[in-house]
């Protein structure tokens, strides 16, 4: 039973993972907090619902989603934070205009689905499960592991081993500086935020998947947990945003199922009460925190 | 004048305590503490009196000090964590409060009815009061522009190292605007509980949050005027946009961006700051004042 | 009459050893000079007095108070007030807002009168709004008053800061570059303030490039190089003493 929750924990929190993998890359390079995120894994969900709804096999809506929301993601930076970029001190603005982004992106999901829960046919993946050790894994849940593994595998390739990955930190301490060295900063944004949109959408298509149920509010506790998540793993910090996903998985199943879920959610915001105070930066973030009045 | 009352009176009663909590809200940002708290104060406030009332029979009056109270106290705690982080920081813990606030008045369900709320609270509010509680709000607040207080509030929105240097104990400040943040929530919270006979956590979430971070947006961060017109522009848009009743969330999203973008100090703030440039006079070697773009409230 | 003291003070940025067991007296009612080459160090010791940075070692006194590890408000408050050398002023307020909130520290009105709107409140606000602007005559800018900071050339903006700094009469103010980008005209009217403020009892440190300026002004300069002090006493005999010329033609040659 533990380790039945456990392993229930650690898939959902891969799944986490896929989601602040994006929003933490965001605020990594240009130090804003993307609440339109929630918004965009909302439209992978959909975008995958309804292609399959059209006849599209699985696998080729899944694409389709990720693709999309990875557009519709760049699109969100040309809307609400390009112009902000210009102006500096952007940092309260974007959340207002992401917040704009969000309304508009649920009201016309909502309009679209006409309010209603929608849900993925019955076998659109195929119900199938293995047993060991007296644990129960899904087919579904042992594909979102192995899928996770290797995005993520492949994204902490393209940040630290490819020149994609230098650019990034160039703009991310310095956009002068690097746009004296020849690198385009609104080429780098619009990498980022496709693949943080890309990212978000095909988290948004597995949980539908999972769960079973896609509405056109289902982002927002999802946009909620990411803070958690970035924040315990450190905002901006790639690897951090994993191991944080995968252990707030973990407690949130572990206390829905001893606890209560109004409990485990109590649980889980006062855990990120907690690290902001102790370790304002996170388990591996760097980002700087600040006490004013006092010596350093 | 009578029948646009009558006619309109859930929409100004509506419009007075989003003005509340804009006032809420705002003065928080004016003083440079990113905080989105003002929904979990208010949701305080609420639960406070209903239960109050509802349960123990508490006359409304008390009942409404305890919210205060309870408004001021749980915002002082806060402030402590609150004052060692910054920005974005600020913003996501505060979130987090509000979370914490709902997933805890869900789970007590016995103390607080948990997803159906509390319901039968005696509707005692009406425009008047409620009127007579956004006038002293403005009256405190516009004492604070004219004094001290004000002076040091903008200080720390601009630049804290020069409070600082200054001799402003910046902490006790920044805590001091938290906590009148806390109060005003918390206090308008009840009100709210009072006019619209039930309160469930819902009313207390993401959309709170949302309504009075747009109020004070749309109007501006910084003048009296700024949530006033904030809340204005919040009531009139659906009422003037009701053949877009579907799509009101599209409407709300675009003039966010708009707004933001391209008047960043907000309606209020602008005409406000229009005028004053209008009043003074103006040798020709000055050069205009830097439009907007390194005005902000947070650093 | 009070005085600053610093003794044996050090600050090191891990293995950088930015200010190295300097010692340093700036007494009230004297004007003195702390000059230079650009990346002495200069600024680092203002930010040590200020309460900015913790010392790694040493002490900081005025008269018998130890102020060493007080926050940079505190150290304020004992009387201590500074510029910035890259000028920080409120940049949305007025030029006159800006004077007025140097006042903080002699306001006599607490918080809930504040809060209240007291009658009393409202009139030290007016009281203190005459004061910022009678104080801006003297710095010759009242002109000004009603504009925002931000929007004022850079020299004037220097004028308003150091008005800011001056307002609630402290015991010592550490001015920072206080006439750089000024001409002989401008530096000249300053300096006469300068000579004005020690006359009433205040205790000056002027930190600066301009070695002539200095020796014009102070009775007791000294001289930070690469973190040490290489020298200290009357501007005559310090300005001919060879290891500061050597240090400053050695450095940047700033000491026009």
């Amino acid at each position: 039973m533990l380790l039945q929750q456990i392993l229930n924990g650690t898939v959902s929190g891969a799944i986490y993972a896929l989601f602040a993998l994006g929003f933490t890359l965001i605020f990594g390079v240009q130090k804003l907090l993307n609440l339109a995120h929630g918004a965009i894994f909302m439209a992978g969900a959909f975008i995958a619902y309804y292609a399959t709804a059209q006849g599209l096999p699985f696998w080729f809506a899944l694409l389709l989603a990720t693709i999309a929301t990875g557009a519709i993601s760049v699109v969100v930076d040309f809307v609400a934070f390009r112009q902000l970029r210009k102006s500096g001190h952007a940092e309260f603005a974007a959340i207002v205009t992401s917040i704009g982004v969000d309304l508009i992106l649920m009201n016309i999901a909502q309009q679209v689905s006409n309010t209603k829960v929608l849900s993925f046919p019955f076998g659109t993946f195929p119900v199938k499960f293995f047993s060991f050790w007296g644990m129960r894994i899904s087919l579904l849940q042992l594909t979102i592991l192995g899928l996770v593994l290797v995005l993520v595998l492949a994204l902490a390739y393209y940040i630290n081993r490819t020149s994609f990955g230098r650019q990034v930190r160039a703009v991310s301490s310095n956009e002068h500086a690097s746009a004296l060295l020849g690198i385009s900063a609104a080429a780098v944004y619009r990498q980022t935020f496709f693949i943080a949109g890309a990212l978000a959408g095909l988290a948004g298509v597995l949980i539908g998947l999972s769960f079973n149920s896609i509405h056109f509010m289902m982002g927002e506790p999802f946009l909620l947990q990411a803070f958690v998540v970035v924040v315990i793993g450190g905002l901006g910090s790639l690897q951090g945003a994993v191991v944080a996903a995968i252990l707030i998985g973990i407690v949130q199943s572990l206390t829905i199922a001893y606890l209560s879920s109004e409990l485990s959610t109590a649980i889980i915001f006062a855990l990120l009460f907690v690290t902001l105070l102790f370790f304002p930066n996170g388990l591996f973030g760097r980002a700087g925190n600040y006490a004013g009045g006092s010596r350093r | 004048m009578m029948s646009f009352y009558y006619s309109y009176q859930p929409l100004i009663d509506f419009f007075l305590i989003a003005v509340g909590l804009g006032y809420s809200q705002q003065l928080a940002l004016r003083a440079g503490v990113f905080s989105i708290a003002t929904a979990g104060f208010s949701a305080l406030g609420a639960y406070a009196t209903a239960i109050l009332v509802t349960r123990y029979g508490v006359p409304v009056p008390a009942a409404i000090l305890v919210s205060a109270v309870v408004g001021m106290a749980v915002s002082y705690v806060l402030s402590v964590p609150l004052a060692r982080l910054r920005g974005a920081f600020q913003a996501i813990a505060t979130l987090a409060f509000v979370q914490v606030v709902i997933a805890l008045l869900l789970y007590f369900e016995s103390f607080t009815g948990g997803a159906i709320g509390i319901s039968g609270i005696p509707r005692v509010m009406n425009t008047g009061w409620l009127l007579l509680a956004v006038l002293v709000t403005i009256y405190v607040i516009w004492s604070i522009n004219r004094t001290s207080v004000g002076r040091v509030f903008n200080a720390l929105r601009q630049d804290d190292s020069v409070a600082a240097s200054l001799g402003v104990p910046i902490k006790s400040y920044y805590a001091l605007a938290f906590v009148l943040s806390g109060l005003i929530g918390a206090v308008f919270g009840a009100l709210r509980s009072l006019y619209v006979f039930n309160i469930e956590p819902v009313d207390f979430g993401f959309h709170a949050m949302v309504a009075s971070l747009t109020v004070v947006v749309l109007g501006g961060r910084n003048t009296l005027l700024g949530p006033i017109a904030g809340a204005l522009i919040m009531a009139i848009l659906p009422e003037l946009a009701r053949p877009l009743a579907e799509n009101r969330g599209i409407l709300n999203g675009v003039i966010l961006i708009l707004v933001i973008t391209f008047l960043p100090n907000g309606v209020g703030d602008e005409l406000v700051y229009w005028l004053r440039r209008r009043l003074r006079r103006a040798p020709k070697t000055m050069s205009k004042r830097k439009e907007g773009a390194d005005v902000v409230a947070a650093d | 009459m009070s005085s600053l003291r610093i003794e044996d003070a050090c600050k090191y940025f891990g293995g950088l050893k930015a200010v190295d067991g300097i010692n340093m007296t700036v007494p009230a009612g004297r004007i003195t000079g702390l000059i230079g080459p650009n990346g002495a160090g200069k600024s680092t010791v203002v930010n040590m007095i200020s309460g900015v940075y913790s010392l790694t070692r040493g002490e900081v006194y005025l008269d018998e108070q130890q102020l060493t590890r007080l926050h940079v408000d505190e150290v304020a408050r004992c009387g201590i007030a500074r510029t910035f050398q890259n000028i920080r002023l409120l940049p949305e307020e007025s030029v006159l807002d800006n004077v007025v909130i140097g006042y903080f520290r002699k306001q006599r009105s607490g918080v809930m009168s504040s809060l209240m709107g007291l009658p009393a409140a409202l009139a030290e606000t007016r009281r203190l709004r005459e004061q910022a602007w009678e104080l801006l005559g003297r710095f010759g800018i009242q002109k000004y008053a009603d504009y925002e900071a931000g929007s004022l050339p850079y020299g004037h903006q220097r004028r308003v800061e150091m008005a800011r700094s001056i307002a609630a009469a402290p015991r010592v103010v550490m001015l920072d570059e206080p006439v750089a980008g000024m001409n002989e005209v401008e530096s000249a009217e300053m300096a006469e303030i300068f000579e004005d403020l020690a006359r009433s009892g205040m205790g000056l440190l002027l930190i600066e490039h301009n070695v002539a300026f200095v020796s014009r002004l102070c009775s007791q300069v000294y001289v930070l190089d690469s973190g040490r002090m290489i020298a200290e006493g009357p501007p005559e005999a310090v300005t001919r003493d060879p290891k500061v010329i050597e240090a400053y033609i050695g450095g940047k040659a700033d000491a026009a």
